[in-house]
């Protein structure tokens, strides 16, 4: 079974909601006094257009594709776990079996 | 855990600092104990999740664990290396315990999420970027007063140790 066009989308677009909802919650948590950043324009800009690119990708009610494109891409970068853990073995191997330079203030 | 995660990063400087490892600890709970009402598509990632984090946790403890105790980074010693690479090959074993099978098609559906990730958060620093350099420069700080000064004289003479 392969990947269709469209369900390649709604995962491109969950991930790009994905991230703008986070760097929305994130510039919301830190605001303050002494920020002028106008940085919400962009997340909400980028989280509307990947919003309706998901509408597009499905048949379902707003709400229900909204859904549908986040668990999807929290899914799918989870499937990628093994690849993670995979790389990070190998870093690890490396530094505690292969290398005996010892990394102080000096070096 | 987004919201704590934030407060977390904000520091010591700002007094929400402090409810950021609360909320974080909140957030995981209410996600791991309280799943209540979900539909068949929260099922589904509430299960992953939950998988995800039995593969993980064992896994972040080993490689702390190892880390303190390599010689690159710390005092190298056998039995606390030894004991990182347990957890971390009990890591593994749950992986091949749980997932018993690694498709093309499930790391391209990764692959496709981490490709929008990526064109998300570049798209924001663009944004950001481009509204930070329209929005011009904001008016000079105003001079330091006597009392500041003294202040800052006070705290640098104390750090550095002049005189």
């Amino acid at each position: 079974m392969g990947l269709g066009f469209s369900e390649a989308l709604l995962l491109v677009s969950g991930g790009c909601l994905l991230f703008s909802s986070l760097a929305l919650i994130h510039f919301a948590s830190c605001y303050n006094q002494h920020n002028r950043s106008l940085a919400f324009s962009s997340t909400i800009v980028i989280g509307t257009v990947s919003f309706y690119s998901a509408i597009n990708s499905t048949n379902y009610s707003k709400s229900e594709s909204l859904e549908i494109a986040m668990t999807s891409a929290i899914i799918g970068l989870l499937e990628l776990l093994p690849i993670f853990l995979a790389v990070t073995t190998l870093v690890l191997f490396r530094i505690s079996l292969l290398t005996n330079r010892s990394v102080d203030a000096s070096s | 855990m987004a919201i704590g995660n934030s407060f977390h990063r904000m520091g010591p400087s700002f007094e929400r600092g402090r409810f950021g490892f609360p909320l974080m600890l909140l957030g995981l709970t209410c996600l791991i104990l309280l799943p209540d009402e979900l539909t068949e598509r929260g099922i589904e990632l509430h299960e992953s999740i939950l998988q995800s984090v039995s593969i993980a946790l064992p896994f972040v403890i080993g490689a702390m664990i190892i880390l303190r105790n390599s010689p690159t980074y710390g005092e190298s010693s056998v039995p606390g290396l030894v004991s990182g690479w347990l957890l971390v090959t009990v890591s593994w074993a749950v992986l091949f315990y749980v997932r018993n099978s690694f498709s093309i098609l499930g790391i391209t559906r990764g692959v496709l999420s981490i490709l929008g990730v990526f064109s998300s958060l570049v798209a924001i620093i663009i944004g950001s970027l481009l509204i930070e350099r329209t929005s011009g420069l904001s008016n000079e700080s105003d001079p330091l007063s006597n009392e500041e000064e003294v202040l800052v004289r006070t705290i640098l003479e104390r750090r550095l140790g002049g005189d």
